[in-house]
Formats: C-alpha cells, sequence, structure tokens
C-alpha cells in the first residue's frame, strides 16, 4: 500500500461522510450513523495497510499525523452526533476532515521507511494517536464555538455548552494523556522529563487554554461570549503546537522537535 | 483592612496578577535573575517546608479572609493560569538562548517564576479544599488527583532541579573512563569505572542514522560488574546512576569509535513520577465522571 492508492480510499470515505451527512440532515439517523461508520472504516483500512507496508506505524511525518487527524475528526463527529443529536455536525466534521485530506493530496511529503533512533520507542505510537484523538475532539470543540458565536448569538441553549464543556473536557483529558506520556518518553530518551523544548513549551500552553477555558465557565458561567473567545484562542495555540512551530523563527533555532 | 475582609472577585485577581508581575520585574532589577543553583538540598527542603506552612495556614484560615478564601476558588485559578500562560506565551515567542536578556531565559525571568509559583498555590489549595469532599461525593476524585498531582509534580520539579546531576562521559573504545563532565565544564568522579568494548552505529541507506550502542562493562564502588548494551531509548541503571546513549564522534558517522554517554541522577524524580501518575489517574478519572459544574466549584 502506498500514497499513490490514498486518493482513492479517501475518495470512497468522503463519499460515504457526504451521504451520511445528508441523512443526518434529512432526520435519518440511523442510515447516517451506518454511512458514517462505513467511510470511517475504509478510512482506517487505509490507515492499517500503510502501517502494514511501512513496517512501522504511520505517525512519524506532518501527512501522517493528518491521517490520523482527518480520520478522529470524523471519529468526534460521530460520537458528538451519535450523543447529542446536532444534525450539522457530520456535515462540518466531514468538510473539516476534507480539508485535511486535501492538503495530504497537494502535499505529499516524504514518506519513507526510515525513523531515527529517538523515535523506535514502545511509546511513540500512544502518544502521538491520543494526541491526535484530542486534536479531533477539540476540533470539534472549536466547531461548536464558531457555531455559538455566529449562529446562536444571544440564545446559547445549556445543551449547546454542555455540548462544548464536554468536548473540552474529553479533549483535555487526552491532551494531559499525550503530553505526560511525551514526558515519560522524553525521560527515556533523553534522561529529561521536560526541558522547556519549543514544542513542549507550546504544549503547556495549548493545555493551560483548555484549563483556562474550564476554570472560567466555573467562575464566569454566564459570560459565554467569551468563553467561546478562548476556545477560538485555544484552537490557534494548538495548531501553532502541531505545525506552526515549524514557521516560528523562535523554535528552529533551538527545537528538536522540528520536522 | 477592607482588601481582605471582602469576597475578592475576578477583577481583583488580575490586579494581583498585574502587581505580582510588577513586582517580579522590580526584583529582577534589584536583584538579577533566579539563580536556581541556590536551591540545592537542603535550601529546597526549607523552602518546601515554608509552602507547606504557607498552604496550611491559608487552608485553616480561609474561612475568616475574603483573600484566603479567593486564593483556593476558580476565581483565583483564572487569572493565575492567565498571567502564566501570558508569561509561558512570551517564553514560547522568544528564542531560550540566555545571552539574549530577559526574555531569552524566561526560566530565571522572576515574573515568570513568581506566576508558577502563584498557580502552584492556588493548585495546592484547590487539592486541599476538595479533599474533605472525598467522603461525600466520588465525583471529586479527578479533581483532587489532578490538582494534587499537578502541585506534586510543579514543585518537585522546581525545587528537585538543582539536586539534579547531568554528567557527559566521553569514552574510546577498549578505554575504560571514570570520570564526567558538567554543563559547566567541571569533572566530577562518578564512582563508577566504565569500559566501552565497542560502539556500533548503523544507517539507513540514506545516509540517516538507524541505530547506535555502546556495548560497555561497568564497575560501580562495591565492585559489582554488569555488561549491558547502551542505546537511545535504553537507558541502562547502576549505581544510583541512569546512563543514556547520547552521541559519537559525528564526523567518523558509522566509523566512530568514540561513544558520548550522558548520566543521570535525579533524586526528586520519583516524587516528580508520582505527581505525573496522580495526574494521568485523574484524567482517566475526569472521562469517567464528566465535568459537572456543582462539583468543581
Amino acid at each position: 500500500m502506498s500514497w499513490d492508492v490514498f486518493i482513492w480510499f479517501a475518495a470512497a470515505a468522503v463519499i460515504f461522510w457526504v451521504i451520511g451527512s445528508v441523512q443526518a440532515w434529512i432526520g435519518k439517523r440511523s442510515y447516517a450513523i451506518i454511512n458514517y461508520g462505513i467511510g470511517l472504516a475504509v478510512f482506517f483500512a487505509f490507515i492499517l495497510a500503510m502501517w502494514i507496508s511501512l513496517e512501522r506505524p504511520p505517525l512519524r511525518t506532518m501527512g501522517e499525523t493528518r491521517l490520523w487527524y482527518s480520520f478522529f475528526l470524523a471519529v468526534a463527529g460521530m460520537i458528538v452526533y451519535c450523543r447529542w443529536k446536532y444534525k450539522w455536525i457530520p456535515t462540518f466534521s466531514t468538510v473539516m476532515a476534507l480539508v485535511f485530506i486535501i492538503v495530504n493530496l497537494l502535499k505529499p511529503e516524504i514518506h519513507s521507511k526510515t525513523l531515527m533512533p529517538a523515535l523506535q520507542s514502545p511509546w511513540f505510537a500512544p502518544h502521538v494517536i491520543v494526541y491526535m484523538f484530542s486534536y479531533g475532539m477539540l476540533g470539534a470543540a472549536t466547531i461548536m464555538a464558531i457555531y455559538i458565536l455566529i449562529f446562536r448569538k444571544g440564545n446559547t441553549s445549556d445543551q449547546d455548552m454542555e455540548t462544548t464543556d464536554n468536548l473540552v473536557t474529553t479533549g483535555l483529558s487526552f491532551l494531559t494523556f499525550g503530553m505526560l506520556f511525551g514526558a515519560l518518553w522524553a525521560q527515556v530518551a533523553w534522561g529529561t522529563y521536560w526541558a522547556w523544548d519549543p514544542k513542549e513549551t507550546w504544549a503547556a500552553i495549548t493545555w493551560m487554554v483548555y484549563l483556562l477555558y474550564l476554570h472560567f465557565r466555573l467562575a464566569r458561567p454566564d459570560d459565554k461570549e467569551t468563553a467561546m473567545w478562548i476556545l477560538i484562542l485555544a484552537f490557534i495555540c494548538l495548531q501553532i503546537c502541531w505545525w506552526g512551530i515549524n514557521y516560528l523563527p523562535s523554535a528552529h533555532a533551538t527545537s528538536v522537535h522540528v520536522y | 483592612m477592607t482588601l481582605f475582609k471582602k469576597p475578592w472577585k475576578l477583577a481583583d485577581g488580575f490586579l494581583f496578577g498585574g502587581a505580582l508581575i510588577l513586582a517580579g520585574f522590580i526584583v529582577q532589577i534589584a536583584a538579577g535573575p533566579v539563580d536556581w543553583g541556590l536551591v540545592s538540598s537542603p535550601v529546597n527542603l526549607i523552602l518546601l517546608s515554608a509552602l507547606l506552612a504557607v498552604l496550611a495556614v491559608a487552608f485553616v484560615n480561609r474561612g475568616k479572609s475574603g483573600f484566603l478564601a479567593w486564593l483556593g476558588s476558580s476565581s483565583a485559578a483564572v487569572p493565575a493560569i492567565s498571567c502564566t500562560l501570558l508569561l509561558t506565551i512570551v517564553m514560547g515567542l522568544t528564542a531560550q538562548i540566555p545571552e539574549r536578556g530577559w526574555l531569552g531565559s524566561m526560566t530565571t525571568f522572576w515574573p515568570f517564576v513568581l506566576c508558577y509559583v502563584w498557580l502552584t498555590v492556588v493548585v495546592g489549595l484547590v487539592a486541599l479544599n476538595h479533599m474533605p469532599l472525598l467522603g461525600k461525593t466520588w465525583r471529586v476524585v479527578p479533581s483532587v488527583l489532578l490538582h494534587l498531582g499537578f502541585f506534586v509534580t510543579l514543585v518537585c520539579a522546581a525545587l528537585g532541579s538543582a539536586d539534579k546531576k547531568d554528567l557527559e562521559m566521553t569514552i574510546h573504545e577498549g578505554e575504560t573512563e571514570t570520570l564526567a563532565v558538567a554543563d559547566d565544564g567541571t569533572s566530577y568522579d562518578t564512582g563508577l569505572s566504565v569500559r566501552l568494548n565497542d560502539f556500533t552505529m548503523e544507517t539507513y541507506p540514506s545516509g540517516m542514522p538507524k541505530r547506535f550502542a555502546s556495548d560497555v562493562l561497568v564497575r560501580d564502588k562495591s565492585g559489582k560488574e554488569t555488561a549491558a548494551v547502551i542505546e537511545v531509548n535504553k537507558p541502562l541503571e547502576v549505581g544510583g546512576w541512569k546512563m543514556y546513549q547520547y552521541g559519537y564522534d559525528e564526523e567518523a558517522g558509522t566509523e566512530s569509535t568514540v561513544s558520548v554517554l550522558e548520566l543521570v541522577k535525579d533524586p526528586w524524580l520519583p516524587f516528580v513520577y508520582a505527581g505525573i501518575f496522580m495526574m494521568l489517574a485523574g484524567a482517566f478519572c475526569l472521562l469517567v465522571t464528566g465535568f459537572k459544574r456543582e462539583v468543581w466549584k
């Protein structure tokens, strides 16, 4: 299996997701969930096949992490739809997953079999997979924030807020796993669990903005608009942490995480 | 003083944070950057006792003072996180190179350190406030684990940093070494004698390093010998030290007959680990209980 056939798997998955999204709009819930699930299975089949043919988990390059991100965005969308029944959410997560699929098609980076020694660790797969799952959930929280800020101005329901809080809580739990797995791994690889490497600094920043959101919700439960703006800020920090630091001069000078 | 009688709110917290950052600037100008080297044993143990005493006093008197009641509440958490976040973002945007002045060395910058101390105090107080609730509802378990774990991790990481020994040992194949060098260039007798039997380096066809490993024989003070292969991600623990594969002669590449090992001794590490595992357990429990405003307040 190689990236040459990615377009076919991606196209098949997206077609199922689009069908599922349309069925969600017209209220055919069971059909929507089934089609969305088939799309997820097709997409995951490609990830698995890549894993086998690369002889390592496809988690090293930016392109490979985007693969998981698309997958987990769709997973997060499906979980939210099953649990809270927003009919627009499958469409939104399909569009977001599609953006990252298109980025992968237009900018296929080198996907070789090589894995440098520091990455040859049992911590590698869990560290990146929990991070990508977290990013997927927090991506869905960002969608909720945009929805609340633009379409729900003034009449945000308790359910909207509960959904957003739950997405952030789940995403933050996994973000905590990802960050701490990274610390435990760094201790084994370098003898230091935390070195304020720019990637670590931005991981801490991202973690703290989501903490800020939850504590702000406790301190000022009625100020929903500010809470949503904190989520937008959090999402920007998350993107800087994930790929933005490759373009930050401050990180280029010192980071071991730029790739 | 009315300031300490009336209940403090969010806005008071941001004023407090601003004052703290300003105070940090003044100390920085007056006394220079934070010297973490001074915080080695026993100073760190004294600071730890002082911190715990302050927390105990604040906890016991929380009903008597508007300020102390606020310090362990979400109205203090929001400004404390915001100020810490702001300074950490500054750190993320500036290259951390000490020669570049204050902002190039944020971990020794007083406003940065003071904000983290404030955050630590708030986190510790919240842990204390939530602990008595454990008897009433199990839903508070994730909060206690997360706050207590974060508190233990922050405190032990900061106070333990000066007690950590992090040395580099350079050995040639067939030779034996006992000394290792610290960051500042001073040599230490490690109490170990390390013989490098063989250094191996493998590369991918592209020339990228695939594996490098040192075949060593280590004798500790008691005369006990340990034979091992040390490679990246596979450290060796011997005589109280952890030995990591760190580097080699990069010019010689695969032909290198020199290996650089990193020797680490960190007496506070078990406590940092305890904190990290508490946080992991807390994050897991949080997935189960979810976030309920009534409980977390």
